[in-house]
C-alpha cells in the first residue's frame, strides 16, 4: 500500500514538471540578438583592457573593434523570434501528450518489470524478526552475527557447529568446533563433532588430525559412537580391513537398538565383508588396500613403484605425527623390507621401539615382528 | 563455463598475482654483469606477457613471463644482440610478444597515422592562414558607424 | 523501499523521453511554452534518478539481498564505508552513477542557463534527454540495478579486498564527473548544429562546462594512477592500458577544446573546429564508457560470446557519434567564420596548441583500436603497449611543451615571437642551468634526461614569467606591480597554473623514469641494503592480526650514517582468508618530493624478496595534477565566464567600460 502511495504521489510530481510550464501564460522572449549584443559588448570592453596590458597592439585593437562591430551592425538587424501561429494547436496537442506519456510510460513499463509486492528486506529487519517465523537460513545468519560481534560466546559456537555440519559447511563447522573447544573445554561430543567435520572437508579422508579428535573422544567416552565408527574408518584407509569388521561388528552388539548408528555401521559392514572376501587377500597385510593394488596392478612398473613409494611415506609421515602406533609401525618396517630398504627399516624399527618404549607390552610384541622379519634393534 | 567467463578469470588471475607478494624480477634471475642486467630489463619492458592483459613480461610474475625473462636473459649471456634476442623470441611466440609493433606494411597505418595527421593539420592550418592573411578589415563607413550607435543605446 | 527506487528510475525514463521531444518541438516551432517545459523535466528527472541512487545506496547500507545487485556486490560483515562505496564499484550501480551525473548536468543546465537564448536552452536541455533516455534504457534493459531476488538469500557474496580502498572508491565519480561533464558541450555543440548558428556567447558558455568537467577528469585521473602506483605494488604510475586510455581520450581532446574555445570566444574564430571537438571530446568519452563496459578489451571474442550490453552500448555510440558528425557535415558550411589572425599570434599559437593535442588524441585511439581491429579483419594479434606510446605520444608531446610558454605571452592577432623569446630569456635560462645542474651533478644522467628536467624547468619559469610580466614587474615599481598583480583577471592566474602544474608533472615524470633506481634482494632479518645513499635494515617478518586479514609486516629501519634509526618503513603481505585472498601493501617513505617505494615477495631460503626503488621527484606528477586542478578552478571563477545574458546588472557593468572611441 505504501508503495502505491509513493508511487502515485512521485508521478503526480513528474507529471506536474510537464504540465505546470504548459499551463503558463506564454511571456515575451527577449529578442534573439540581445544575448550576442551583450557578448560583443563586453568584448570590445575586453579588448580596451587588453590594449592597455599590451596583449594586443593598438591598431590591431582597432581591427578587432571594427570586426565586432560589423557584427554587432549584422545582430542588431535580426528580428526577434515570433511564434508562428499556424504551429499553435499541435504545440498544445504535443503537450498533451507529453504530459499523459508520463504516467503511461512509467506505470506500463514498471509494471512489465517492476515487483511491487516484494518489500525490502534489510538484513537487520530480517534477523530481529520472531525467530519462530524465520528460515534456518535466517536463524544462521543470526547467530553468525551474533558471533562476529562476540566471538568469545562458546555456547553459540556449539550450537552453531552440528548445524553447520548437517548443511555441508564442513570447513565452518571444524572452525565451530574448535572455538566451542576453546572456550567450553573438550567433550567427547565436540571431539567427534570435530573428527567428523574434519573428515568430511577431505572428502571422506580421516585426517591425522581427525583421527587424533577422534581417539580424543574416545578418552573422554569410551563409547561414542561417532568415534568409534570413524576410526574403523580409517582402519580400513590404512588396509586393515579385517580389523575395522571387526570393530564395527563390536559396535553393533554394543549399540543399544534404537541408536542411529546401527544403519550406518551395518551398512559399512556389508560393503567391507564383501570387498574383502571378493579380492580374498590375506586380511593381515598391510597396506596398501585392496583397492589401490588393484589400481597398482594396472600400472606401469615405475608408476607402481612411485605409488608405493608414496604411500610408504605417508604412512611414515603419520608415524612421525602420531607415534603411539604399534600396527602402524610394524607396517612401516615391513615395508621398507619389502622394498629392500633395510637400513630404513631397521630405522623404522629404533623409532618405534622408542616411541612405544622397548620394555611395554606393545614394544615386546613388535620387537618379536621385527625378529620374525630379521631384524634386531641396534641397541 | 563460457568463454567469456574464461577470459575474465584469467584475468583476475593475473591480477591477484599482481596482488600478491612475487613481483616480477627474482633475485635468482638477475645476471652477474650490470650492464647486460640493464639491457635484459629494457628488453623485458619490451615483451609482452601473453597471458596477461597487457603487461610486460617485466611487471608480471606469471610462469611463463618468468620464462621468458629467463630465456631473454640466456640469450644475452650468449652473446646475442638486442635485436637477435627479439627476432629469436618473436619466432617462438609471434608478433603478439612485441608491445611495440614492428613497422612492416600491416601496422603501417599505426605507425603512419601520427604522421600523417600532424602533416596533413599542419597544411591545412598554413593553407588557411594564406587564405586570410590578404584580407584586411577595412575601418567602419559613417553610415555603419551611426547605426552602430543606434543598436548599443537602444539596447543599454 | 527499494522498488520506489525502481519506480523513480523508471518514471526519470519517461521525463527524459518528454525532456528529448517537448523542448526540441518547442524550439523548432517558437512555441515558447514547449520549450519552457525542459527545465523543469530536466530537475525533476534529476530529483528521481537521485532518490533511485539514494534507495540504492541505502539497500547497500541495510544489506538488503533481495535486491540481486547488492547480492552479488556486497557482504554484511563490510565496513560501513566500503558498503556505500560500493554501491557504484559494480556494473550496474557505475552506470547509475553514470546517469545520476548526466541528469545532474542537465539540472545545472536548467537552473543556471537563465541567461542563454530560450531555443539554445531548449535545444540543449532536448540533446541532454536524448542522452539520458538512450542510458536510462540501456540501464532498464541490460543493467538493472534493482532487479530483485526471491528468496533472498541470506548473505552477500563479495568481499573484494583490492577494491576496499578509499583511492579507489573516490576515482569512478571523479572520473564520470569528468566523462558525462562533457556532455554538456557536447549538447551545446548539437543545439547550435541544430539551430543552425551558433551565438557569439556560445563559446561563453560552453568555457565553463569543459572547464569543470576537466577539471574533474584530470582528478580522475591522477587519483588513478595514484591508487596504481601504491596499491598494486611496483610503483608503476601509468600503464598505457587500454582502460586508461580510455579517460585519457577525452582529457587530451577536452584539453583542446579548452583552448579552442579560448579563440572562438575572444576572436569568434575557429568555431566549426571547436564545435567539432566539443562532439570528438564526449564521443571520446562514449566510446571509453563502451570500451570499459562491453568487455571488447579482453578480447574481440568475449565480447562475441555475451553481446547485449556491449551491443546496446555500441549502437548508443553509433547513433550519438554518427549522428552528431553526420548533422556536424550537413550544417557546418552554414556556420559564418570569425576574426582574422597572423599565424604569430596567441590564436595561431593555441592552433598549434590543437593541432598537437588532436594528433596526440588520435594517436592513442588508434594505438587502443588497431588491435581490436585488426583482430577482428584479419585475426592476427598484436599488441600495442607501453613502448609504442611512449615513443609515439613523447615525440608530440615534446615539440608541444616547448612552445607553452610562448603562447600566453604572444599578442592576439599578430604576435611578435622574437619579442616573446626576449622576454623568456629568465625561464631559458633557468632551464639551461637545469639542465647543466642535472649533468654535472647527477651521475650518470643521459642528455635525454637532463633535456627533460630542463623542459621542466622552462614551463614552470615560463608559467611564473607570463605572470610577473603581465603585472609589469621590472618596469614599474614594486607597489604598482602588485597592485596590477592582484588586479589580474582570474584566468591568467589560472593559465600560469595549469602551465605550471603540466611543468611539475613533467618534473616527476622525468626524474621518476630517469633517475629512478631499483633493488631486488632476498634479504634476511639484521640484513641492511643501501639504496641511492639510503640505508635501510630489515628487521624481519611479524605476523599482525587485522580486523579481516592477516598480514606478515615487513618492518624497515631506515639509518642514519651514525647508525641510529630515523624512521619506520612497513611494508606488508596481506591475505583476506573470506576470499582467500593476498594483497600487498607497499611501504612508502616520502622525503622531500621523492619517495622510497618497499614491496615484498616471497619467502626464499635465502630470506624475504624484497624489492626497494628510489623514486625521485615521483609525487610531482601527482602535484602538479593538482596544480593543474586548481588552475582550472580559478579560470573557472573568471568574471568573464559569467557575461552574455542581457541582464540590467550586466549592462551597467558594460556601459562603464564601454569604449568611446568607436
Amino acid at each position: 500500500m505504501v508503495f502505491w502511495f509513493f508511487a502515485a504521489l512521485l508521478t503526480l510530481g513528474a507529471s506536474l514538471a510537464v504540465l505546470l510550464p504548459l499551463a503558463n501564460r506564454p511571456k515575451s522572449l527577449a529578442a534573439g540578438s540581445s544575448h550576442d549584443i551583450e557578448v560583443y559588448r563586453d568584448q570590445l570592453a575586453e579588448l580596451d583592457r587588453d590594449a592597455l596590458r599590451g596583449l594586443i597592439r593598438p591598431e590591431d585593437a582597432e581591427q578587432a573593434k571594427t570586426e565586432i562591430a560589423r557584427r554587432i551592425i549584422r545582430a542588431g538587424g535580426e528580428e526577434p523570434l515570433a511564434s508562428t501561429q499556424s504551429w499553435a494547436l499541435a504545440g498544445r496537442g504535443l503537450g498533451a501528450v507529453a504530459v499523459l506519456a508520463v504516467p503511461l510510460i512509467s506505470w506500463g513499463l514498471y509494471a512489465v518489470i517492476g515487483s511491487p509486492d516484494l518489500p525490502s528486506q534489510s538484513l537487520q529487519e530480517r534477523l530481529a524478526q520472531n525467530p519462530s517465523d524465520s528460515s534456518v537460513d535466517d536463524l544462521i545468519a543470526r547467530a553468525e552475527g551474533h558471533l562476529a560481534e562476540n566471538p568469545e560466546d562458546g555456547r553459540g559456537w556449539d550450537v552453531l557447529a552440528p548445524i553447520y555440519l548437517r548443511l555441508g559447511r564442513f570447513d565452518e563447522a571444524a572452525t565451530a568446533y574448535r572455538n566451542a573447544t576453546r572456550l567450553q573445554g573438550s567433550t567427547a561430543i565436540r571431539a567427534a563433532g570435530l573428527g567428523e567435520a574434519l573428515t568430511n572437508a577431505g572428502s571422506g579422508v580421516v585426517s591425522a588430525d581427525a583421527q587424533l579428535a577422534f581417539e580424543q573422544a574416545l578418552v573422554l567416552d569410551k563409547d561414542q559412537p561417532k568415534a568409534k565408527f570413524y576410526l574403523a574408518t580409517a582402519l580400513v584407509q590404512d588396509g586393515k580391513s579385517a580389523e575395522a569388521i571387526k570393530a564395527w561388528e563390536a559396535m553393533l552388539t554394543d549399540l543399544p537398538d534404537n541408536s542411529p548408528w546401527r544403519e550406518p555401521v551395518s551398512q559399512a559392514l556389508a560393503e567391507n565383508t564383501s570387498r574383502v572376501t571378493a579380492s580374498s587377500t590375506d586380511t593381515g597385510t598391510p597396506s596398501p588396500t585392496t583397492d589401490n593394488i588393484d589400481a597398482a596392478a594396472a600400472m606401469a612398473p615405475a608408476d607402481r613403484n612411485s605409488m608405493i613409494e608414496t604411500m610408504v611415506a605417508g604412512l611414515d609421515e603419520k608415524l612421525r605425527q602420531n607415534p603411539s602406533d604399534p600396527e602402524g609401525w610394524m607396517r612401516l618396517m615391513r615395508s621398507y623390507v619389502v622394498l629392500g630398504r633395510a637400513g630404513e627399516a631397521r630405522a623404522a624399527l629404533d623409532r618405534g621401539l622408542a616411541a612405544l618404549g622397548a620394555t611395554s607390552d606393545d614394544g615386546r610384541k613388535f620387537a618379536e615382528f621385527a625378529a620374525t622379519l630379521g631384524l634386531s634393534a641396534t641397541e | 563455463m563460457n568463454r567469456r567467463f574464461v577470459t575474465a578469470l584469467a584475468s583476475l588471475l593475473c591480477a591477484l598475482m599482481l596482488g600478491h607478494g612475487a613481483y616480477a624480477v627474482q633475485p635468482d634471475e638477475v645476471l652477474r654483469d650490470p650492464a647486460l642486467e640493464h639491457r635484459a630489463r629494457l628488453l623485458s619492458e619490451e615483451l609482452r606477457c601473453m597471458v596477461c592483459q597487457n603487461q610486460s613480461i617485466d611487471e608480471s610474475d606469471a610462469e611463463l613471463a618468468r620464462d621468458l625473462r629467463v630465456l631473454v636473459r640466456e640469450r644475452l649471456v650468449a652473446g646475442d644482440s638486442d635485436s637477435q634476442v627479439l627476432d629469436y623470441i618473436v619466432s617462438r611466440y609471434g608478433e603478439f610478444v612485441l608491445l611495440k609493433p614492428r613497422l612492416n606494411l600491416r601496422n603501417a597505418l599505426l605507425w603512419g597515422a601520427p604522421v600523417i595527421l600532424l602533416l596533413c593539420g599542419g597544411a591545412f592550418m598554413i593553407g588557411a592562414a594564406r587564405k586570410k592573411r590578404g584580407s584586411e578589415v577595412g575601418a567602419l563607413t559613417a553610415e555603419e558607424k551611426h547605426r552602430l550607435d543606434a543598436i548599443l543605446r537602444k539596447d543599454a | 523501499m527499494v522498488e520506489i527506487g525502481h519506480f523513480a528510475l523508471v518514471l526519470a525514463f519517461a521525463l527524459a523521453l518528454v525532456q528529448s521531444i517537448v523542448p526540441l518541438a518547442g524550439a523548432r516551432t517558437g512555441n515558447e511554452l514547449l520549450m519552457a517545459v525542459g527545465g523543469p523535466v530536466a530537475i525533476a528527472g534529476f530529483a528521481l534518478t537521485a532518490l533511485s541512487f539514494l534507495v540504492l545506496t541505502l539497500a547497500y547500507v541495510q544489506s538488503d539481498f533481495s535486491v540481486a545487485n547488492v547480492w552479488e556486490n556486497s557482504h554484511s560483515l563490510k565496513p560501513m564505508l566500503f558498503k556505500i562505496t560500493g554501491t557504484w564499484g559494480n556494473h550496474e550501480g557505475s552506470m547509475l552513477l553514470w546517469i545520476l551525473i548526466l541528469t545532474f548536468f542537465g539540472c545545472l543546465v536548467a537552473m543556471f542557463g537563465g541567461n542563454l537564448p530560450a531555443t539554445l536552452r531548449a535545444n540543449v536541455l532536448a540533446v541532454q534527454g536524448w542522452i539520458g533516455a538512450a542510458f536510462f534504457l540501456f540501464v532498464l534493459a541490460t543493467s538493472n540495478p534493482f532487479a530483485r531476488l526471491v528468496p533472498a538469500p541470506i548473505e552477500g557474496r563479495d568481499l573484494n579486498p583490492i577494491l576496499q580502498d578509499v583511492g579507489l572508491a573516490i576515482h569512478p565519480p571523479l572520473l564520470y564527473l569528468g566523462y558525462v561533464g562533457f556532455s554538456v558541450c557536447f549538447s551545446f555543440a548539437v543545439a547550435a548544429l541544430i539551430e543552425g548558428k551558433i551565438d557569439a556567447a556560445w563559446a561563453r558558455w560552453v568555457r565553463p562546462w569543459t572547464l569543470a568537467a576537466w577539471v574533474f577528469l584530470t582528478g580522475g585521473i591522477a587519483m588513478g594512477s595514484y591508487w596504481a602506483y601504491y596499491e598494486l605494488g611496483w610503483g608503476g604510475f601509468w600503464f598505457w592500458d587500454p582502460v586508461e586510455n580510455a579517460s585519457f581520450m577525452p582529457w587530451l581532446a577536452g584539453t583542446a577544446l579548452l583552448h579552442s574555445a579560448i579563440v572562438m570566444e575572444k576572436r569568434s574564430a575557429l568555431k566549426i573546429w571547436t564545435l567539432l571537438l566539443a562532439i570528438l571530446t564526449f564521443s571520446l568519452s562514449l566510446l571509453g564508457t563502451f570500451l570499459v563496459r562491453s568487455g571488447v578489451l579482453t578480447s574481440v571474442h568475449a565480447f562475441a560470446t555475451d553481446p547485449s550490453r556491449g551491443i546496446f552500448i555500441l549502437c548508443i555510440l553509433i547513433l550519438f557519434i554518427g549522428g552528431s558528425l553526420a548533422l556536424f557535415a550537413l550544417r557546418a558550411g552554414s556556420l559564418a567564420s570569425g576574426g582574422m589572425f597572423q599565424p604569430i599570434s596567441r590564436e595561431g599559437a593555441l592552433v598549434l596548441n590543437n593541432l598537437f593535442l588532436t594528433t596526440a588524441t588520435a594517436t592513442v585511439l588508434i594505438g587502443t583500436l588497431y588491435p581490436l581491429v585488426l583482430e577482428a579483419i584479419s585475426g592476427d594479434k598484436i599488441s600495442v603497449g607501453a613502448p609504442f606510446f611512449n615513443l609515439t605520444f613523447g615525440a608530440l608531446m615534446v615539440p608541444l611543451l616547448v612552445v607553452v610558454p610562448f603562447g600566453p605571452l604572444l599578442a592576439w592577432k599578430r604576435g611578435d615571437i622574437y619579442g616573446a623569446a626576449q622576454r623568456l630569456m629568465t625561464a631559458f635560462a633557468a632551464a639551461l642551468l637545469a639542465v647543466l645542474v642535472t649533468m654535472v651533478f647527477i651521475d650518470g644522467a643521459s642528455v635525454f634526461a637532463s633535456l627533460g628536467i630542463g623542459l621542466g624547468f622552462w614551463l614552470i619559469v615560463g608559467a611564473l614569467v607570463d605572470l610577473a610580466l603581465k603585472s609589469g614587474v621590472g618596469n614599474v615599481a614594486a607597489g604598482v606591480a602588485f597592485r596590477r598583480f592582484r588586479g589580474l583577471p582570474r584566468s591568467m592566474f589560472g593559465t600560469a597554473l595549469a602551465h605550471l602544474g603540466v611543468g611539475l608533472t613533467v618534473l616527476g615524470v622525468v626524474g621518476v623514469v630517469s633517475f629512478e633506481t631499483e633493488k631486488i634482494l632476498a634479504m634476511q632479518p639484521g640484513e641492511t641494503v643501501e639504496i641511492s645513499g639510503y640505508t635501510l635494515r630489515f628487521d624481519g617478518l611479524h605476523p599482525f592480526q587485522g580486523p579481516n586479514f592477516t598480514e606478515d609486516r615487513g618492518r624497515f629501519e631506515l639509518l642514519d650514517e651514525d647508525g641510529s634509526v630515523s624512521a619506520q618503513i612497513i611494508s606488508s603481505k596481506r591475505f583476506y582468508p573470506a576470499r582467500q585472498m593476498p594483497t600487498t601493501e607497499a611501504g612508502i617513505k616520502t622525503m622531500g618530493f621523492s619517495q622510497l617505494y618497499i614491496s615484498l615477495g616471497d619467502e626464499t631460503p635465502d630470506g624475504v624478496v624484497v624489492r626497494l626503488w628510489w623514486k625521485p621527484m615521483v609525487t610531482l606528477i601527482w602535484l602538479g595534477a593538482l596544480v593543474m586542478m586548481v588552475g582550472g578552478t580559478v579560470s573557472l571563477t573568471d568574471r568573464r565566464l559569467r557575461v552574455g545574458a542581457p541582464s540590467r546588472r550586466a549592462r551597467q557593468g558594460a556601459d562603464k567600460t564601454r569604449p568611446a572611441t568607436i
